[in-house]
Protein backbone atom coordinates (compact mmCIF):
# COMPACT_ATOMS: atom_id res chain seq x y z
CA UNK A 1 0.00 0.00 0.00
CA UNK A 2 3.04 2.32 0.94
CA UNK A 3 4.49 1.43 -2.09
CA UNK A 4 1.43 2.08 -4.65
CA UNK A 5 1.60 5.51 -2.73
CA UNK A 6 4.80 6.30 -3.23
CA UNK A 7 4.63 5.39 -7.04
CA UNK A 8 2.16 7.38 -7.62
CA UNK A 9 3.62 10.37 -5.86
CA UNK A 10 6.53 9.78 -7.95
CA UNK A 11 4.73 9.53 -11.02
CA UNK A 12 2.58 13.19 -10.36
CA UNK A 13 5.85 14.87 -9.58
CA UNK A 14 7.36 13.54 -12.80
CA UNK A 15 4.18 14.79 -14.74
CA UNK A 16 4.07 17.96 -13.37
CA UNK A 17 7.81 18.90 -14.02
CA UNK A 18 7.37 17.53 -17.68
CA UNK A 19 4.08 19.36 -17.99
CA UNK A 20 5.86 22.66 -16.54
CA UNK A 21 8.44 22.16 -18.63
CA UNK A 22 6.14 22.43 -21.87
CA UNK A 23 4.59 25.43 -20.50
CA UNK A 24 7.87 27.14 -19.69
CA UNK A 25 9.16 26.01 -23.36
CA UNK A 26 7.14 28.95 -24.54
CA UNK A 27 8.62 31.86 -22.43
CA UNK A 28 11.09 33.73 -24.16
CA UNK A 29 13.64 34.81 -21.33
CA UNK A 30 14.83 38.16 -21.66
CA UNK A 31 17.11 39.86 -19.76
CA UNK A 32 18.16 43.77 -19.57
CA UNK A 33 20.49 45.90 -18.45
CA UNK A 34 18.70 48.39 -16.50
CA UNK A 35 15.26 48.13 -15.13
CA UNK A 36 13.36 51.08 -17.84
CA UNK A 37 13.94 48.45 -20.66
CA UNK A 38 12.48 45.67 -18.69
CA UNK A 39 9.31 47.38 -17.89
CA UNK A 40 9.31 48.60 -21.85
CA UNK A 41 9.86 44.66 -22.47
CA UNK A 42 7.23 43.35 -20.26
CA UNK A 43 4.87 45.61 -21.64
CA UNK A 44 5.65 44.31 -24.99
CA UNK A 45 6.34 41.22 -24.41
CA UNK A 46 2.82 40.66 -21.98
CA UNK A 47 2.61 36.77 -20.52
CA UNK A 48 5.02 35.50 -23.25
CA UNK A 49 8.15 36.81 -21.81
CA UNK A 50 9.75 36.94 -18.18
CA UNK A 51 11.96 39.67 -17.69
CA UNK A 52 14.96 40.30 -15.60
CA UNK A 53 17.18 43.37 -15.53
CA UNK A 54 21.00 43.48 -14.32
CA UNK A 55 21.42 46.94 -13.00
CA UNK A 56 18.68 47.84 -9.90
CA UNK A 57 17.03 51.42 -10.72
CA UNK A 58 18.05 53.11 -8.00
CA UNK A 59 22.03 52.35 -9.49
CA UNK A 60 24.57 54.27 -10.97
CA UNK A 61 24.08 52.47 -14.28
CA UNK A 62 27.74 53.59 -15.43
CA UNK A 63 28.92 51.08 -12.67
CA UNK A 64 27.66 47.68 -11.15
CA UNK A 65 29.39 45.60 -9.99
CA UNK A 66 29.26 41.58 -11.41
CA UNK A 67 27.46 38.60 -9.65
CA UNK A 68 27.64 34.91 -10.60
CA UNK A 69 23.92 35.11 -10.90
CA UNK A 70 23.87 37.82 -14.01
CA UNK A 71 26.21 35.53 -15.95
CA UNK A 72 24.04 32.63 -15.53
CA UNK A 73 20.75 33.96 -16.24
CA UNK A 74 22.69 35.87 -19.35
CA UNK A 75 23.77 32.27 -20.73
CA UNK A 76 19.60 31.19 -20.32
CA UNK A 77 18.58 34.12 -22.04
CA UNK A 78 17.02 34.08 -25.20
CA UNK A 79 16.98 37.88 -25.91
CA UNK A 80 19.38 40.58 -24.68
CA UNK A 81 18.22 44.40 -24.23
CA UNK A 82 20.94 46.77 -23.65
CA UNK A 83 20.56 50.65 -23.45
CA UNK A 84 23.73 51.30 -25.87
CA UNK A 85 25.82 53.94 -26.57
CA UNK A 86 28.50 53.63 -23.97
CA UNK A 87 25.82 53.53 -20.74
CA UNK A 88 27.30 50.24 -20.21
CA UNK A 89 30.71 49.68 -21.50
CA UNK A 90 31.97 49.18 -18.25
CA UNK A 91 30.19 45.86 -17.69
CA UNK A 92 27.95 44.49 -20.03
CA UNK A 93 30.28 43.48 -22.56
CA UNK A 94 32.56 41.38 -20.28
CA UNK A 95 29.36 39.45 -18.82
CA UNK A 96 27.92 38.86 -22.29
CA UNK A 97 31.21 37.44 -23.17
CA UNK A 98 31.24 35.13 -20.29
CA UNK A 99 27.90 33.90 -20.61
CA UNK A 100 29.04 32.30 -23.66
CA UNK A 101 25.10 32.11 -25.01
CA UNK A 102 25.39 32.47 -29.13
CA UNK A 103 21.74 33.77 -29.27
CA UNK A 104 22.68 36.70 -28.00
CA UNK A 105 25.90 38.03 -28.96
CA UNK A 106 26.36 40.92 -30.72
CA UNK A 107 24.89 41.13 -34.32
CA UNK A 108 22.86 37.62 -33.09
CA UNK A 109 18.98 38.05 -33.73
CA UNK A 110 18.35 37.85 -29.87
CA UNK A 111 20.94 41.17 -29.24
CA UNK A 112 18.53 44.46 -28.69
CA UNK A 113 20.32 47.84 -29.12
CA UNK A 114 17.81 49.64 -27.91
CA UNK A 115 19.30 53.18 -28.86
CA UNK A 116 19.17 52.19 -32.95
CA UNK A 117 16.91 55.25 -34.50
CA UNK A 118 17.22 57.50 -31.36
CA UNK A 119 18.16 61.28 -32.29
CA UNK A 120 21.30 61.02 -30.42
CA UNK A 121 21.34 64.68 -28.48
CA UNK A 122 25.21 65.98 -27.70
CA UNK A 123 27.22 63.56 -30.24
CA UNK A 124 31.02 65.36 -29.57
CA UNK A 125 32.87 66.86 -32.73
CA UNK A 126 35.60 65.71 -31.63
CA UNK A 127 36.07 63.65 -28.56
CA UNK A 128 38.46 65.19 -25.73
CA UNK A 129 38.19 63.22 -22.60
CA UNK A 130 40.07 66.49 -20.88
CA UNK A 131 36.37 68.45 -21.62
CA UNK A 132 34.46 65.60 -20.34
CA UNK A 133 33.17 64.56 -23.51
CA UNK A 134 33.29 60.96 -23.19
CA UNK A 135 30.07 59.98 -24.51
CA UNK A 136 31.95 59.71 -27.48
CA UNK A 137 28.30 58.79 -29.76
CA UNK A 138 26.09 60.96 -27.75
CA UNK A 139 24.29 61.97 -24.18
CA UNK A 140 23.70 57.82 -23.24
CA UNK A 141 20.35 59.23 -20.98
CA UNK A 142 17.75 59.17 -23.97
CA UNK A 143 15.32 57.03 -21.96
CA UNK A 144 14.04 60.24 -20.20
CA UNK A 145 12.43 61.41 -22.81
CA UNK A 146 8.76 59.16 -23.65
CA UNK A 147 8.70 59.79 -27.06
CA UNK A 148 11.94 58.04 -27.31
CA UNK A 149 10.39 55.59 -25.13
CA UNK A 150 8.49 54.91 -28.07
CA UNK A 151 11.67 53.84 -30.38
CA UNK A 152 13.28 51.82 -27.13
CA UNK A 153 9.51 49.74 -27.83
CA UNK A 154 9.72 49.83 -31.54
CA UNK A 155 13.39 47.71 -30.92
CA UNK A 156 12.34 45.79 -28.50
CA UNK A 157 9.42 44.46 -30.53
CA UNK A 158 11.59 43.49 -33.48
CA UNK A 159 13.96 41.74 -31.52
CA UNK A 160 10.96 39.39 -29.92
CA UNK A 161 9.87 39.44 -33.16
CA UNK A 162 13.19 37.89 -34.69
CA UNK A 163 13.15 35.09 -31.68
CA UNK A 164 9.58 34.17 -31.80
CA UNK A 165 8.21 35.15 -34.90
CA UNK A 166 4.94 33.06 -34.07
CA UNK A 167 3.69 35.53 -31.97
CA UNK A 168 4.24 38.66 -34.18
CA UNK A 169 0.49 39.56 -34.25
CA UNK A 170 0.47 39.97 -30.53
CA UNK A 171 3.88 42.19 -30.13
CA UNK A 172 2.42 44.28 -32.38
CA UNK A 173 -0.75 44.49 -30.49
CA UNK A 174 1.22 45.30 -27.52
CA UNK A 175 3.49 47.94 -28.96
CA UNK A 176 0.38 49.80 -30.47
CA UNK A 177 -1.29 49.57 -26.86
CA UNK A 178 2.31 51.37 -25.53
CA UNK A 179 2.46 53.88 -28.01
CA UNK A 180 -1.49 54.92 -27.85
CA UNK A 181 -0.40 55.02 -23.85
CA UNK A 182 2.33 56.95 -23.76
CA UNK A 183 0.74 59.41 -26.27
CA UNK A 184 -1.82 59.98 -24.02
CA UNK A 185 0.03 60.56 -20.81
CA UNK A 186 2.51 62.59 -23.37
CA UNK A 187 -0.61 65.11 -23.40
CA UNK A 188 -1.14 64.54 -19.67
CA UNK A 189 2.60 65.68 -18.90
CA UNK A 190 3.06 68.58 -21.55
CA UNK A 191 -0.21 70.27 -19.83
CA UNK A 192 1.44 70.07 -16.55
CA UNK A 193 4.64 71.25 -17.44
CA UNK A 194 3.21 74.01 -19.92
CA UNK A 195 3.05 76.67 -17.00
CA UNK A 196 6.75 76.26 -16.51
CA UNK A 197 8.36 76.19 -20.03
CA UNK A 198 11.32 78.05 -20.00
CA UNK A 199 11.92 77.54 -16.31
CA UNK A 200 15.67 77.85 -15.19
CA UNK A 201 16.97 74.96 -13.28
CA UNK A 202 20.53 73.43 -12.41
CA UNK A 203 21.51 69.89 -12.50
CA UNK A 204 23.66 67.59 -10.44
CA UNK A 205 24.89 65.23 -13.61
CA UNK A 206 24.61 65.43 -17.82
CA UNK A 207 22.08 63.41 -17.62
CA UNK A 208 19.06 65.51 -18.17
CA UNK A 209 19.30 66.61 -21.30
CA UNK A 210 15.97 64.73 -23.54
CA UNK A 211 14.21 65.46 -20.50
CA UNK A 212 14.82 69.20 -20.29
CA UNK A 213 14.36 69.57 -24.58
CA UNK A 214 10.97 67.77 -24.57
CA UNK A 215 8.93 69.62 -21.32
CA UNK A 216 11.05 72.94 -22.49
CA UNK A 217 12.81 73.67 -19.07
CA UNK A 218 16.24 75.46 -19.40
CA UNK A 219 19.64 73.61 -17.18
CA UNK A 220 21.64 76.69 -16.56
CA UNK A 221 24.22 74.87 -15.24
CA UNK A 222 25.62 71.53 -13.73
CA UNK A 223 26.87 70.82 -10.12
CA UNK A 224 29.65 69.13 -12.13
CA UNK A 225 31.82 71.16 -13.41
CA UNK A 226 32.61 68.55 -16.15
CA UNK A 227 30.53 65.19 -16.40
CA UNK A 228 31.96 62.78 -13.72
CA UNK A 229 34.02 65.24 -12.27
CA UNK A 230 32.48 65.92 -8.21
CA UNK A 231 31.87 69.48 -7.53
CA UNK A 232 34.93 71.92 -6.60
CA UNK A 233 34.68 74.89 -4.71
CA UNK A 234 35.28 77.20 -7.43
CA UNK A 235 31.74 75.93 -9.12
CA UNK A 236 29.98 75.82 -5.81
CA UNK A 237 30.75 79.83 -6.42
CA UNK A 238 29.58 79.97 -9.68
CA UNK A 239 26.17 77.87 -9.39
CA UNK A 240 25.49 79.95 -6.09
CA UNK A 241 25.90 83.58 -8.01
CA UNK A 242 23.95 81.72 -11.02
CA UNK A 243 21.24 80.82 -9.16
CA UNK A 244 20.94 84.07 -7.21
CA UNK A 245 20.87 86.08 -10.31
CA UNK A 246 18.61 83.77 -12.61
CA UNK A 247 16.17 83.13 -9.70
CA UNK A 248 17.07 79.40 -10.02
CA UNK A 249 13.93 77.31 -7.90
CA UNK A 250 15.53 73.98 -8.12
CA UNK A 251 18.28 71.48 -8.28
CA UNK A 252 17.70 68.44 -9.89
CA UNK A 253 20.11 65.27 -8.91
CA UNK A 254 19.44 61.34 -8.87
CA UNK A 255 19.60 58.61 -6.12
CA UNK A 256 23.02 57.56 -6.58
CA UNK A 257 24.46 61.24 -6.68
CA UNK A 258 25.68 62.43 -2.98
CA UNK A 259 23.14 66.14 -2.24
CA UNK A 260 25.94 67.22 -0.23
CA UNK A 261 27.20 69.64 -2.56
CA UNK A 262 23.84 71.28 -3.64
CA UNK A 263 22.59 71.55 0.30
CA UNK A 264 25.48 74.18 0.67
CA UNK A 265 23.93 76.17 -2.54
CA UNK A 266 20.61 75.48 -0.89
CA UNK A 267 21.19 76.82 2.17
CA UNK A 268 23.21 79.88 0.69
CA UNK A 269 20.29 80.42 -1.31
CA UNK A 270 17.11 79.08 -0.26
CA UNK A 271 16.77 77.06 -3.61
CA UNK A 272 15.32 73.53 -3.36
CA UNK A 273 17.28 69.81 -4.05
CA UNK A 274 14.63 67.23 -5.63
CA UNK A 275 16.44 64.04 -6.20
CA UNK A 276 14.32 62.64 -9.46
CA UNK A 277 13.60 59.53 -10.63
CA UNK A 278 16.17 58.82 -13.64
CA UNK A 279 14.99 54.77 -13.84
CA UNK A 280 12.14 52.44 -12.80
CA UNK A 281 12.59 51.33 -9.45
CA UNK A 282 14.19 53.98 -8.62
CA UNK A 283 12.22 54.60 -5.71
CA UNK A 284 9.18 52.31 -4.57
CA UNK A 285 6.39 54.29 -6.21
CA UNK A 286 8.17 54.10 -9.04
CA UNK A 287 7.20 50.34 -10.68
CA UNK A 288 6.75 51.56 -14.29
CA UNK A 289 8.60 53.45 -17.35
CA UNK A 290 5.32 55.97 -17.11
CA UNK A 291 5.77 56.43 -13.43
CA UNK A 292 9.05 57.74 -13.67
CA UNK A 293 7.64 60.47 -15.17
CA UNK A 294 5.26 60.86 -13.26
CA UNK A 295 6.58 61.22 -10.23
CA UNK A 296 9.41 63.50 -11.88
CA UNK A 297 6.79 65.83 -13.04
CA UNK A 298 4.65 65.80 -10.39
CA UNK A 299 8.03 66.36 -8.43
CA UNK A 300 9.18 69.25 -10.30
CA UNK A 301 5.94 71.18 -10.97
CA UNK A 302 4.95 71.06 -7.24
CA UNK A 303 8.79 72.75 -6.40
CA UNK A 304 8.44 75.30 -9.72
CA UNK A 305 5.51 76.66 -8.46
CA UNK B 1 29.72 21.12 -4.23
CA UNK B 2 31.08 21.26 -7.25
CA UNK B 3 28.57 22.25 -9.55
CA UNK B 4 30.08 26.20 -9.73
CA UNK B 5 32.54 24.10 -12.43
CA UNK B 6 30.11 23.19 -15.10
CA UNK B 7 29.95 26.80 -15.68
CA UNK B 8 32.65 28.13 -17.79
CA UNK B 9 33.25 31.35 -16.51
CA UNK B 10 33.76 29.73 -12.47
CA UNK B 11 36.55 27.58 -13.99
CA UNK B 12 38.02 30.36 -14.77
CA UNK B 13 37.23 32.43 -12.06
CA UNK B 14 38.83 29.99 -10.02
CA UNK B 15 41.88 29.01 -12.21
CA UNK B 16 42.74 32.82 -11.31
CA UNK B 17 41.80 33.14 -7.96
CA UNK B 18 44.00 29.91 -7.36
CA UNK B 19 46.77 31.15 -9.21
CA UNK B 20 46.73 34.42 -7.47
CA UNK B 21 46.29 32.93 -3.97
CA UNK B 22 49.16 30.15 -4.31
CA UNK B 23 51.68 32.92 -5.45
CA UNK B 24 50.37 35.27 -2.71
CA UNK B 25 50.33 33.93 -0.01
CA UNK B 26 53.92 32.10 -0.25
CA UNK B 27 55.30 35.99 -0.65
CA UNK B 28 53.21 36.54 2.65
CA UNK B 29 54.89 34.85 4.18
CA UNK B 30 57.89 37.09 3.51
CA UNK B 31 56.04 39.70 4.13
CA UNK B 32 54.69 38.91 7.30
CA UNK B 33 57.77 37.81 8.34
CA UNK B 34 59.91 41.32 7.32
CA UNK B 35 56.93 42.46 9.31
CA UNK B 36 55.78 44.82 6.14
CA UNK B 37 52.35 44.07 6.06
CA UNK B 38 50.98 47.82 4.37
CA UNK B 39 53.78 46.74 1.41
CA UNK B 40 50.85 45.71 -0.35
CA UNK B 41 48.35 48.81 0.12
CA UNK B 42 51.19 51.44 -0.68
CA UNK B 43 51.68 49.33 -3.73
CA UNK B 44 48.24 49.41 -4.92
CA UNK B 45 47.84 52.87 -4.21
CA UNK B 46 50.96 53.42 -6.38
CA UNK B 47 49.58 51.83 -8.97
CA UNK B 48 46.08 53.66 -9.08
CA UNK B 49 47.87 56.38 -8.81
CA UNK B 50 49.70 54.90 -12.10
CA UNK B 51 46.18 54.44 -13.73
CA UNK B 52 45.03 58.25 -12.66
CA UNK B 53 48.38 59.43 -14.34
CA UNK B 54 47.38 57.59 -17.69
CA UNK B 55 43.77 58.64 -17.74
CA UNK B 56 45.11 62.04 -17.07
CA UNK B 57 47.22 62.31 -19.98
CA UNK B 58 45.21 59.73 -21.96
CA UNK B 59 47.29 56.96 -22.68
CA UNK B 60 48.88 53.60 -21.42
CA UNK B 61 46.44 52.35 -19.37
CA UNK B 62 48.72 49.13 -19.40
CA UNK B 63 52.26 50.57 -18.81
CA UNK B 64 52.27 53.22 -16.99
CA UNK B 65 51.19 51.66 -13.78
CA UNK B 66 53.28 48.94 -14.38
CA UNK B 67 56.36 51.68 -14.43
CA UNK B 68 54.88 53.10 -11.20
CA UNK B 69 54.09 50.55 -9.69
CA UNK B 70 57.99 48.69 -9.92
CA UNK B 71 59.53 52.14 -9.51
CA UNK B 72 57.83 52.24 -6.49
CA UNK B 73 58.96 48.60 -5.45
CA UNK B 74 62.73 50.16 -5.87
CA UNK B 75 62.08 52.67 -3.68
CA UNK B 76 60.70 50.83 -1.22
CA UNK B 77 63.51 47.82 -1.28
CA UNK B 78 66.26 51.09 -0.49
CA UNK B 79 64.35 51.48 2.96
CA UNK B 80 66.67 49.92 5.43
CA UNK B 81 66.05 51.80 8.99
CA UNK B 82 69.03 51.69 11.48
CA UNK B 83 67.51 53.97 13.71
CA UNK B 84 65.48 51.88 16.27
CA UNK B 85 62.82 54.33 16.93
CA UNK B 86 61.74 54.20 13.27
CA UNK B 87 59.54 51.06 11.54
CA UNK B 88 60.05 50.22 8.13
CA UNK B 89 55.93 50.23 8.52
CA UNK B 90 56.18 54.12 8.92
CA UNK B 91 57.79 55.19 5.73
CA UNK B 92 55.78 52.56 3.52
CA UNK B 93 52.30 54.45 5.01
CA UNK B 94 53.51 57.65 4.53
CA UNK B 95 54.40 56.20 1.00
CA UNK B 96 50.39 54.78 0.62
CA UNK B 97 49.29 58.39 2.27
CA UNK B 98 50.87 60.02 -0.34
CA UNK B 99 49.98 58.31 -3.40
CA UNK B 100 46.52 58.19 -2.16
CA UNK B 101 46.40 62.02 -1.78
CA UNK B 102 48.28 62.36 -5.65
CA UNK B 103 45.79 59.80 -7.25
CA UNK B 104 42.85 62.36 -5.78
CA UNK B 105 44.15 65.38 -7.13
CA UNK B 106 44.80 63.59 -10.60
CA UNK B 107 41.27 62.37 -10.47
CA UNK B 108 39.42 65.54 -9.62
CA UNK B 109 40.80 66.87 -13.38
CA UNK B 110 39.84 63.57 -14.99
CA UNK B 111 36.02 63.41 -15.89
CA UNK B 112 34.80 60.12 -14.59
CA UNK B 113 38.28 59.08 -13.58
CA UNK B 114 36.67 57.12 -10.49
CA UNK B 115 35.19 54.84 -12.67
CA UNK B 116 38.46 53.52 -13.95
CA UNK B 117 40.14 53.72 -11.04
CA UNK B 118 36.92 51.33 -9.20
CA UNK B 119 37.25 49.02 -12.37
CA UNK B 120 40.94 48.57 -11.38
CA UNK B 121 40.44 48.49 -8.04
CA UNK B 122 38.11 45.96 -7.77
CA UNK B 123 39.52 43.63 -10.40
CA UNK B 124 36.95 41.44 -12.76
CA UNK B 125 37.41 37.89 -11.47
CA UNK B 126 33.79 36.70 -12.85
CA UNK B 127 34.82 37.99 -16.43
CA UNK B 128 38.70 37.22 -16.59
CA UNK B 129 39.61 35.83 -19.83
CA UNK B 130 42.06 32.67 -20.57
CA UNK B 131 44.22 35.27 -22.21
CA UNK B 132 44.53 37.74 -18.85
CA UNK B 133 45.10 34.37 -17.15
CA UNK B 134 47.62 33.49 -19.53
CA UNK B 135 49.76 36.28 -19.42
CA UNK B 136 48.97 36.12 -15.30
CA UNK B 137 50.33 32.60 -15.33
CA UNK B 138 53.82 33.39 -17.15
CA UNK B 139 54.62 36.16 -14.83
CA UNK B 140 53.74 34.42 -11.86
CA UNK B 141 55.46 31.27 -13.05
CA UNK B 142 59.12 33.42 -13.57
CA UNK B 143 58.28 34.83 -10.17
CA UNK B 144 57.66 31.57 -8.17
CA UNK B 145 60.69 30.20 -10.56
CA UNK B 146 63.23 32.83 -9.49
CA UNK B 147 61.35 32.10 -5.74
CA UNK B 148 61.77 28.42 -5.96
CA UNK B 149 65.52 28.29 -7.34
CA UNK B 150 67.12 30.99 -5.00
CA UNK B 151 64.80 29.82 -1.79
CA UNK B 152 67.59 30.04 0.81
CA UNK B 153 68.68 33.39 -0.06
CA UNK B 154 65.26 35.02 0.18
CA UNK B 155 64.51 33.04 3.08
CA UNK B 156 68.04 34.30 4.88
CA UNK B 157 66.92 37.62 4.23
CA UNK B 158 63.59 37.92 5.74
CA UNK B 159 65.00 35.83 8.87
CA UNK B 160 67.93 38.55 9.36
CA UNK B 161 64.70 41.18 9.09
CA UNK B 162 63.23 38.73 11.60
CA UNK B 163 65.81 38.83 13.88
CA UNK B 164 66.61 42.64 13.30
CA UNK B 165 69.58 41.54 11.82
CA UNK B 166 68.69 43.99 9.05
CA UNK B 167 71.48 46.58 9.50
CA UNK B 168 74.20 44.26 8.18
CA UNK B 169 72.55 44.42 4.61
CA UNK B 170 74.21 46.84 2.51
CA UNK B 171 72.19 49.83 0.65
CA UNK B 172 71.84 47.47 -2.46
CA UNK B 173 70.93 44.17 -2.02
CA UNK B 174 70.51 42.61 -5.61
CA UNK B 175 67.77 39.98 -3.03
CA UNK B 176 66.13 42.65 -1.42
CA UNK B 177 66.10 44.43 -5.04
CA UNK B 178 64.56 40.92 -6.64
CA UNK B 179 62.35 40.35 -3.96
CA UNK B 180 60.40 44.11 -3.89
CA UNK B 181 60.51 43.48 -7.70
CA UNK B 182 58.35 39.80 -7.39
CA UNK B 183 56.36 41.77 -4.83
CA UNK B 184 55.70 44.44 -7.49
CA UNK B 185 54.82 42.61 -10.13
CA UNK B 186 52.60 40.10 -8.56
CA UNK B 187 50.71 42.90 -7.09
CA UNK B 188 50.05 44.83 -10.63
CA UNK B 189 48.92 41.19 -11.94
CA UNK B 190 46.69 40.56 -9.17
CA UNK B 191 44.88 43.72 -8.95
CA UNK B 192 43.64 43.96 -12.42
CA UNK B 193 41.74 40.18 -11.65
CA UNK B 194 41.18 40.55 -7.88
CA UNK B 195 40.74 44.15 -6.73
CA UNK B 196 42.95 45.83 -3.75
CA UNK B 197 41.22 43.75 -0.85
CA UNK B 198 40.98 40.59 -1.70
CA UNK B 199 45.29 41.24 -2.86
CA UNK B 200 45.93 42.07 1.00
CA UNK B 201 44.09 39.13 2.28
CA UNK B 202 45.28 36.45 0.12
CA UNK B 203 49.12 37.83 1.18
CA UNK B 204 48.35 38.61 4.43
CA UNK B 205 45.63 36.15 5.56
CA UNK B 206 47.48 32.97 4.89
CA UNK B 207 50.46 33.44 6.16
CA UNK B 208 49.50 34.54 9.35
CA UNK B 209 46.92 31.61 9.82
CA UNK B 210 49.55 29.64 9.00
CA UNK B 211 52.42 30.72 11.85
CA UNK B 212 49.79 30.44 13.67
CA UNK B 213 48.83 26.47 12.85
CA UNK B 214 52.81 25.59 13.10
CA UNK B 215 55.84 26.77 14.24
CA UNK B 216 58.07 25.19 11.14
CA UNK B 217 59.10 27.43 8.58
CA UNK B 218 58.44 24.51 5.81
CA UNK B 219 55.25 23.74 7.24
CA UNK B 220 54.38 27.61 7.21
CA UNK B 221 54.52 27.69 3.54
CA UNK B 222 52.80 24.59 2.79
CA UNK B 223 49.62 25.59 5.64
CA UNK B 224 49.66 29.20 3.89
CA UNK B 225 49.36 27.32 0.16
CA UNK B 226 46.83 24.97 1.33
CA UNK B 227 44.99 27.85 3.11
CA UNK B 228 45.13 29.97 -0.17
CA UNK B 229 43.24 27.16 -1.88
CA UNK B 230 40.68 26.51 0.24
CA UNK B 231 39.92 30.23 0.81
CA UNK B 232 39.77 30.25 -3.17
CA UNK B 233 37.45 27.24 -3.96
CA UNK B 234 34.96 27.83 -1.02
CA UNK B 235 35.23 31.15 -1.86
CA UNK B 236 33.74 31.06 -4.95
CA UNK B 237 31.22 28.88 -3.75
CA UNK B 238 29.69 30.68 -1.72
CA UNK B 239 29.60 33.71 -4.33
CA UNK B 240 27.80 31.13 -6.91
CA UNK B 241 25.61 29.48 -4.03
CA UNK B 242 24.39 32.91 -2.56
CA UNK B 243 25.14 35.28 -5.75
CA UNK B 244 27.87 37.70 -3.56
CA UNK B 245 30.34 39.92 -5.27
CA UNK B 246 33.42 37.18 -5.83
CA UNK B 247 36.38 38.99 -4.29
CA UNK B 248 34.43 39.88 -1.09
CA UNK B 249 33.26 36.58 -0.59
CA UNK B 250 37.26 35.03 -1.02
CA UNK B 251 37.64 37.97 1.39
CA UNK B 252 35.02 36.93 3.75
CA UNK B 253 36.25 32.75 3.91
CA UNK B 254 39.49 34.03 4.71
CA UNK B 255 38.60 35.72 7.40
CA UNK B 256 36.95 32.95 9.03
CA UNK B 257 40.03 30.59 8.18
CA UNK B 258 41.75 33.18 10.48
CA UNK B 259 39.22 33.05 13.11
CA UNK B 260 39.35 29.04 13.09
CA UNK B 261 43.62 29.15 13.33
CA UNK B 262 43.39 31.84 15.97
CA UNK B 263 40.51 29.39 18.07
CA UNK B 264 43.07 26.48 17.68
CA UNK B 265 46.17 28.40 19.18
CA UNK B 266 44.16 29.39 22.11
CA UNK B 267 42.62 26.37 22.65
CA UNK B 268 46.70 24.41 21.92
CA UNK B 269 48.08 27.15 24.37
CA UNK B 270 45.62 26.73 27.16
CA UNK B 271 46.11 22.65 26.66
CA UNK B 272 49.80 23.27 26.72
CA UNK B 273 49.98 25.75 29.84
CA UNK B 274 48.86 23.69 32.71
CA UNK B 275 51.16 20.72 32.71
CA UNK B 276 54.38 23.38 31.42
CA UNK B 277 56.49 24.76 34.87
CA UNK B 278 58.37 27.16 33.08
CA UNK B 279 58.44 30.73 34.89
CA UNK B 280 56.93 32.50 31.25
CA UNK B 281 54.05 30.47 31.38
CA UNK B 282 53.69 30.99 34.92
CA UNK B 283 53.97 34.22 34.44
CA UNK B 284 51.09 34.34 31.63
CA UNK B 285 48.41 32.48 34.09
CA UNK B 286 48.90 35.00 36.78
Amino acid sequence: MKNIKSIVAVALLVASVLVANVTFAKTIKVVTTTTDMKSIAEMIGGANVSVTSIATGYQNPHFVDPKPSYIISLSNADMFVTVGLDLETGWSPQLLTSSRNTKIQKGSPGYVDASEGVSLLQVPSSLNRGEGDIHMYGNPHYWLDPMNGKIIARNIANGLERVDPANKAMYEANLKTFDDKIDAKMKEWQTKMAPFKGANIIAYHNEWVYFETRFGLHIVDFMEPKPGIPPTPSQLVKVINEVKSNNIKVIISSPYFTTSSSDVVAKQTGVKVLTMATSTGAFDQVKSYFDVFDYDINLLTAALK
Amino acid sequence: MFEMFQLPFMVQAFVAAALTGLLLSYLGVHVVGRGIVFVDLALGQVSSLGVAFAMFIGTGLTTIPLVFTLGGALLMSFINIRDKRLKQEAIIGILYAFASALTVLLISKTPHGDSDIQEVLFGNLLSVSWEQITAVAIAFGIIAIVHAVFFRKFFALTESFENGENHLIGIFNVWNFLFYMSIGLAIVFAVRINGVIPVFSYLIIPAVSAIMLTKRNGLVVAFALAISLVASFFGLDFSFKYDFPAGSSIVTILGLIFVLASAYRIAVGIGKRKPANVPETVDVER
